[in-house]
C-alpha cells in the first residue's frame, strides 16, 4: 500500500517535470499560471492513478487508460478555465498536447526502466 | 415536514423489516416502495405541472396515502405501495413548491436535506410510526393553511442570468444533469461503519444543506470548486472521515443540479424535480452490482457541473 502511495506520488511529480514546461513555452509565464498548472496535475494524476487499479469492469488496462486521458484532458482544462478565461481554444490546444507529451515520454519511460 | 414524511415510511418498513426473518423479501418490499416512491415521481411531477393549483389539495391526498400506509392490519405489499405513493405525492407537490417559489439554492437545499435525517430516524427506530405521523398531520394543516397557491403564470418565470439555448441543447445539458444525479446515487457510501447509526442520514443533510447555503454565498463557480476540493481531500483520506467528506461533497451537487435542470425546462419544475428524484433509483438498486471508482464519480460530477454551468449561468461564466 505505501508502496502504490509512493508510485502514485511519484507518477505526479514525474507529469509536473514534464507538463508544467511544456505549458510555460507554449506561451503562459504568469507564475500564478504555472503554479495552478502544477497543482491540477497533481490531482488529476492522483485522481487517474488511483482510479486506474480500483476500476474492475472488463476493460483492458490501455481502454482504461485512453478513457482516462481524456477525462483528465476534459478536467485539466475545465479547472484551468477557471484560472485563464482568455483565448479558449488555445488553452485547450496546450492541454491537450502537454498530456500527449506527457504520455509518450511516460511510455518511453516505462518501458526503458 | 419532508422530515417527518419520509420517518413515517421508514419506521413502518422498519417495523416489518424487525419481523420478517428471511432477507429477499425485506428486499422485495424496499424496492417496491422505492419504485413508487422515486421512480413515479417523474410522471406524478408532469401530472402535477399541468393543474399547478392543486398543491394544497395534493398535500393533503399525500398525508392520507401515508396515514392509510401505517394501518397494521394491511398487508407489507400494500403498504409499501400507499407509503410509497403518499412519499412520491408529497417529494413532487414540496419540490415543484420550492423550485417555484425561490430562484435561490438554500430553500432547495433545506427541503431536500431533512429527508434523510427523517428516514434515519424511522429506519432506525428512533422515533415510532405514530408521533411522527400526528406532526406530519399537524404540518399538513399547517401547510395547507400557509401555502401559497401558485399559479401557471410562476411556472413562467425566467430568470434573466441564464443564457439562451437551443431545446435540443437543453435537453443535453438536462441528461448530463441526471447523470450527475445518478452517480451521486452510486457515490452514497454504503460501506461506512460507525458506532453514531445517523452519521450517514447526518452527513447526507448537511451535505445537501451545506451545497444551497455556500452556493448563495460564494456562487456557483467557487462552490462546484470546493465540492471538487473536499471530495478530493476526502478521497486523500484513509477511513471514515475520508468517507464522510465524499460523501459530503457528494449530497453538496445536489440542490445545484436541481436547481439548473429546473432552469432548462422552467414551465416543468414538477417533471423536473421528479425526474430527479427518480435518478436516485439506479443507485439504490444497482450500487452492489455496479461498482465505480469514486475518483471516477468525482471528477464526472465536476465535469458535468461546470459543463451546465457555462451552458447555463451567464453571470458566473462568460465565454472569452
Amino acid at each position: 500500500m505505501d508502496n502504490l502511495v509512493l508510485e502514485i506520488t511519484n507518477a505526479a511529480l514525474l507529469t509536473i517535470i514534464i507538463e508544467v514546461p511544456i505549458f510555460y513555452i507554449c506561451g503562459y509565464k504568469k507564475a500564478s499560471q504555472l503554479l495552478t498548472f502544477a497543482l491540477v496535475n497533481y490531482v488529476s494524476n492522483t485522481l487517474l492513478n488511483d482510479a486506474l487499479p480500483a476500476y474492475t469492469a472488463t476493460l483492458g488496462y490501455w481502454t482504461k487508460l485512453c478513457i482516462g486521458e481524456l477525462l483528465v484532458i476534459a478536467f485539466e482544462y475545465a479547472l484551468m478555465l477557471h484560472v485563464i478565461s482568455e483565448d479558449k481554444n488555445r488553452l485547450l490546444k496546450t492541454i491537450c498536447l502537454t498530456n500527449i507529451i506527457s504520455i509518450i515520454l511516460g511510455l518511453v519511460l516505462l518501458f526503458n526502466f | 415536514m419532508h422530515l417527518l414524511v419520509d420517518g413515517v415510511c421508514g419506521a413502518v418498513l422498519a417495523i416489518y423489516a424487525i419481523k420478517e426473518p428471511h432477507l429477499e423479501p425485506i428486499i422485495f418490499y424496499f424496492g417496491l416502495y422505492t419504485i413508487f416512491a422515486f421512480g413515479l415521481q417523474g410522471p406524478v411531477g408532469w401530472l402535477l405541472d399541468k393543474a399547478p393549483t392543486y398543491n394544497k389539495k395534493a398535500i393533503v391526498a399525500s398525508t392520507l396515502l401515508l396515514a392509510l400506509g401505517t394501518i397494521p392490519q394491511l398487508t407489507i405489499g400494500m403498504q409499501a405501495v400507499l407509503l410509497g405513493l403518499g412519499n412520491c405525492l408529497f417529494h413532487v407537490v414540496g419540490g415543484s413548491y420550492v423550485l417555484r417559489k425561490y430562484s435561490t439554492y438554500s430553500e432547495l437545499g433545506l427541503f431536500v436535506s431533512s429527508g434523510a435525517i427523517g428516514l434515519g430516524l424511522g429506519l432506525y427506530g428512533i422515533i415510532s410510526v405514530w408521533p411522527l405521523l400526528a406532526l406530519a398531520c399537524l404540518f399538513t394543516g399547517l401547510a395547507v393553511k400557509n401555502m401559497q397557491e401558485l399559479t401557471r403564470e410562476d411556472l413562467t418565470f425566467s430568470p434573466n442570468v441564464l443564457y439562451e439555448n437551443s431545446s435540443n441543447k437543453l435537453l443535453g445539458i438536462v441528461a448530463l444533469l441526471f447523470g450527475c444525479i445518478v452517480l451521486r446515487g452510486f457515490g452514497s457510501g454504503n460501506v461506512l461503519e460507525s458506532s453514531f447509526i445517523m452519521l450517514l442520514p447526518c452527513t447526507f443533510a448537511l451535505g445537501k444543506l451545506l451545497g444551497g447555503f455556500v452556493c448563495d454565498k460564494i456562487g456557483y463557480k467557487k462552490t462546484v470548486l470546493l465540492i471538487l476540493f473536499i471530495g478530493f481531500v476526502g478521497l486523500k483520506i484513509q477511513g471514515l472521515y475520508g468517507g464522510l467528506l465524499f460523501v459530503l461533497a457528494s449530497n453538496m451537487t445536489m440542490p445545484l443540479t436541481l436547481r439548473l435542470a429546473h432552469w432548462c425546462r422552467i414551465g416543468a419544475p414538477g417533471l423536473m424535480f421528479g425526474l430527479a428524484a427518480s435518478c436516485l433509483v439506479p443507485g439504490t438498486i444497482f450500487k452492489d452490482l455496479i461498482s465505480l471508482p469514486p475518483q471516477l464519480i468525482l471528477v464526472l460530477q465536476f465535469l458535468i457541473l461546470v459543463i451546465a454551468g457555462f451552458a447555463l449561468l451567464k453571470k458566473e461564466y462568460q465565454y472569452g
